[in-house]
Order: structure tokens, then C-alpha cells, then sequence
């Protein structure tokens, strides 16, 4: 299976000067498109999935139109000739790094480094982020 | 790689103030005298910088930074060149071992080890962790004594983050070394890293119900000076303290401090009883006391403190200075250097008598670290 993975300019001098990338799999599933990725080209890998294998949290991939947060993640099944779209997320722009930091953030209006302790709002994860 | 700044060229004997912010690292320059600074940045534009060093053991310049994109995760960089070039060796990628479970979100510290290791190199980071590099930043380790020590997952994240800020090694003693972290508090290891044992009897977290466990304290900076390494100054959330014995003990020096709450803490370049502070209201309220920014500085291993606000604000302000965001040169007199989250940065070329304002405008200042060009 071959498709196409699109990138964000940003890592284009991770990926050689390239945006638009084929990429091959043995697999049917992003995962294993993935799996290429750290393969073959590990500066773009680790900068959209951690070390263990998840997708960083203001990273979004898109299978098309599609978000694969609601078509089963990394197990979200891809097609020969698919388009994959890598595209950082809005939420990351803000300079806290995960999503329920953000949503703290907005609700006390805090500094960053306020008394809150940011896993009692981890509940807020899912609407920060899309 | 994005990259704003063109780099610096000190000559021997110049001052450097390497200033870390929310979207972006600074250098600032100056000759010896320190009068006159200029600005030479952002480097990493829109990158976070929690941590800077200047190595200048062996006669090397490697200027280390760890630029850490909200999008695309931490890295570790290296100029040898004051900031003209930066290089970043893919396959240096710092990575917790697969299987662990935990993943690198940030790089707080960046720690030359001791002087007869050269290439001996230690990282701090988020989620609480050190990092080891015995063949000079190639490659790295994580240190298994901290990454599966029983305490771990009692462990909880402050408001910063779950991270490993300071890491000091014993001068006198490669087995020796002690690491603070938020929380958890000081651990110290007597052999090599294999193994540590908590140290933080006398230090209270006043977050938690018994205020002197054995740990969880919320410890957010400790120094000390190499000439006396088992005397340690330790700023912690809420409380000073000192220790003569390594850590084993560690006894209140809050003695005439407007607040004993703060992040910052620096150690004078040459004399071991003196240090600085930047005492914060309270947690409640993370802005310097009476709407004033002093810096304190003791000169006697605590026993006193004394205001020194020749040259700062003095009306109305409410200033925050972090953790990292206080250092000193290594002239005589020592220059102290500190940078708020309102994007200022203050000098003093006397020993904190008089500041002056070396920059403003910048991003949210989460480091500054001085150095003397060899």
C-alpha cells in the first residue's frame, strides 16, 4: 500500500525539503504509515508522535477530510492512494503544552504557574483539542 | 532549523547572559566592565527555553539549548559558534527506553559534569527523570536509579510541570550527586546513580496534611558553591532552609525575608556564604511583595537577609522571577542577573548594590544563565 502523506511546511527540513511524501506500508492502517515514517525518516517521526508511540497532543491527522481521533486513532484503517494530512492543532500555539493546561488557563486566568493542579481538569482534554 | 538570532562573537574575558523565554532564546553581550549590552536573538523564535548552558570545559565554547516546540516536542541543540549555527544531531534525540511509558515533554536542566569528565553530561527533565551522556551529548541515557525508583509514582506534577531542575555534583566525589525535583523534593545518590535516598529531613511541604514527610516536597531550586559542596541553600514552596551535611539535615534561614515563598535562588561565584533570592508574596499570589522588586541577598549563610532594590521598580510593580531565572557571572565583583515573566531582564555588576534594566520587551523569561568567556 502507498499513500501520500502531507506535511506542514514546518518540518520540511526535517523531511528532506519535501511536504508531500509517498510513502509505503505493509500495513493498513495509519499506524503502520507511521511505522515508515520512523523508518525512514526519524526527525519527522518524533516530532509528531512521542517515544512511545503517541500522537503528540497538538498534532492532528487527518485520513482526507477525516480526523482520526473519531475513526479509531492509530488503528483508523487507510486505503491504497490515501491522503494523510499531519496539521499542528490550534491549541498548541499558546505556549502551554497540553490541552488541559490551556482550559486551566482560560478558567482561572492563571499565569501558568498557578495553584492548580492540572490533572484535575484532564476532563477538558477532549474539548480543548479538536 | 528556524532561527532568529545571528549568533554573538565574544572575546575572552566578555559576559554572556543567556536568557531563556517562552518563544525563543537571547544572548545578551557585554565586555568586562558590563556597562554596555547588546541583544542578539530570538534563536529558536516561538520555541520555549527552559534550559542553557555554556560548557567551557577543555577549552571548548558548546553552547547547549534545549528549544522545545509546543507542537513537535523538546530537542537538544548545540552552537559552537555563540549562537551563528546551531546543530542538532538527530540520532542525539533524547527518548525514555520503549516500554516505560512516559515520554520527554521538556528539558529543564542542563548540567556540565564534573571538571576531570569532560564529556560527562546530565540533562534534567519533564517527566521527572536525568538524562546521562558519558561521550560529550552523542547519546544519552536515562538514569534507571530515578526513571524505576519506588517513589515514582507518588510523584505528582506542580503547577510547572513533573520535573527535575537542579542536578549538582559533588566536586569532591564522582559518586556523589543531588537532584531536586517538583515535586518529590532532593534525593542524593552515594553511588554513582545506582541508587537514591530522599533528603529532605527539616523540609516542610505545607500542601500536605503531615508537613515533614520523608518526600513529596515541593522543592523549587537549591545551589550551592563547589568550594563547600556539602553546604546547600535550598528556596522551596514556602520555606529557606540550609544544609552542612549534603542534605542529611536542613535547618529554616528565612531570618528577615518579606516572604519565604519564591522560585529563584543563586549562588555568589566566590564566596559560599552568600546567595540570592527574589522572595515571591505567596502562592496564592506569585508576584513580588508590596508591589516592590528586591532582590535578597544574604551574606552570611543565612543568618540574615538584606533588600537590595538600588535600580529596580519600586512602585506598583508585580514582578514573578522563576526558578532558572537567576544567575551569576564569575567576575569580581560578581554580576548577578535575573529575568521576569514580563520579559525583563536586570543586571547588576556589583554584587546586587545597583541594577540596571538590560532589556525589556521580551517573552516570559524562563532562564538566565551568566558565563565568563574563557
Amino acid at each position: 500500500m502507498t499513500v501520500t502523506v502531507n506535511l506542514p511546511d514546518a518540518l520540511r527540513v526535517q523531511a528532506d525539503g519535501h511536504v508531500r511524501l509517498d510513502v509505503s506500508a505493509t500495513g493498513g492502517t495509519v499506524g503502520d504509515v507511521l511505522a515508515t515514517l520512523r523508518r525512514e525518516l526519524p526527525a519527522v517521526y518524533r516530532r509528531i508522535a512521542t517515544e512511545q508511540g503517541e500522537l503528540r497532543p497538538h498534532i492532528n491527522v487527518f485520513i482526507g477530510d477525516e480526523d482520526i481521533r473519531w475513526s479509531g486513532g492509530l488503528a483508523a484503517p487507510v486505503g491504497d492512494g490515501s491522503e494523510i494530512h499531519i496539521i499542528p492543532a490550534v491549541s498548541g500555539g499558546s505556549g502551554l503544552r497540553d490541552p488541559y493546561q490551556w482550559v486551566v488557563a482560560v478558567m482561572i486566568a492563571d499565569d501558568g504557574h498557578g495553584m492548580w493542579c492540572p490533572r484535575s481538569a484532564r476532563v477538558a482534554r477532549s474539548h480543548s483539542r479538536g | 532549523m528556524p532561527k532568529g538570532g545571528a549568533g554573538v562573537r565574544p572575546d575572552a574575558g566578555d559576559v554572556i547572559v543567556m536568557v531563556g523565554t517562552t518563544k525563543g532564546a537571547f544572548l545578551l553581550h557585554a565586555h568586562a566592565d558590563r556597562r554596555d549590552w547588546c541583544i542578539d536573538g530570538p534563536h529558536f523564535p516561538g520555541e520555549d527555553v527552559y534550559a542553557l548552558m555554556l560548557d567551557q570545559r577543555v577549552g571548548r565554547r558548546a553552547l547547549w539549548a534545549s528549544p522545545g516546540n509546543p507542537f513537535f516536542g523538546t530537542s537538544l541543540v548545540r552552537s559552537d559558534d555563540f549562537g551563528a549555527s546551531w546543530s542538532a544531531k538527530e540520532d542525539r534525540a533524547i527518548a525514555f527506553p520503549e516500554g516505560s511509558g512516559v515520554s520527554i515533554k521538556r528539558v529543564w536542566q542542563i548540567q556540565p559534569g564534573r571538571t576531570d569528565q569532560p564529556e560527562h553530561l546530565l540533562l534534567g527533565v519533564e517527566p521527572t527523570c536525568m538524562f546521562e551522556s558519558t561521550d560529550g551529548g552523542d547519546t544519552w541515557q536515562a538514569v534507571r536509579g530515578l526513571l524505576e525508583h519506588e517513589h515514582r509514582p507518588k510523584w505528582t506534577p506542580g503547577a510547572g510541570g513533573m520535573c527535575l531542575h537542579t542536578i549538582i555534583p559533588d566536586p569532591s566525589s564522582a559518586e556523589r550527586m543531588l537532584i531536586a525535583c517538583s515535586t518529590g523534593g532532593v534525593y542524593r545518590t552515594d553511588d554513582g546513580g545506582a541508587t537514591w535516598q530522599a533528603r529532605n529531613a527539616g523540609v516542610r511541604a505545607e500542601f500536605l496534611p503531615d508537613k515533614h514527610p520523608e518526600f513529596g516536597q515541593c522543592v523549587h531550586k537549591v545551589v550551592h558553591h563547589p568550594a563547600r559542596p556539602e553546604r546547600l541553600f535550598l528556596q522551596n514552596h514556602w520555606g529557606l532552609y540550609r544544609s552542612d551535611d549534603w542534605g542529611d539535615s536542613w535547618v529554616d534561614i528565612a531570618n528577615g525575608v518579606p516572604s519565604d515563598f519564591g522560585f529563584a535562588m543563586a549562588m555568589h561565584p566566590a564566596d559560599p556564604d552568600t546567595v540570592y533570592i527574589v522572595p515571591l508574596e505567596s502562592d496564592m499570589f506569585r508576584c513580588c511583595p508590596e508591589g516592590r522588586l528586591r532582590v535578597y541577598r544574604t551574606r552570611d549563610a543565612g543568618g540574615s537577609w538584606a533588600p537590595m532594590g538600588a535600580g529596580l521598580p519600586q512602585d506598583g510593580v508585580y514582578e514573578t522571577v522563576l526558578r532558572d531565572s537567576m544567575h551569576a557571572d564569575t567576575l569580581s565583583p560578581a554580576g548577578i542577573y535575573f529575568g521576569t515573566r514580563s520579559g525583563k531582564v536586570f543586571g547588576s555588576a556589583d554584587e546586587g548594590e545597583s541594577w540596571m534594566l538590560l532589556r525589556d520587551g521580551l517573552p516570559p523569561v524562563t532562564c538566565v544563565k551568566a558565563a565568563v568567556v574563557a
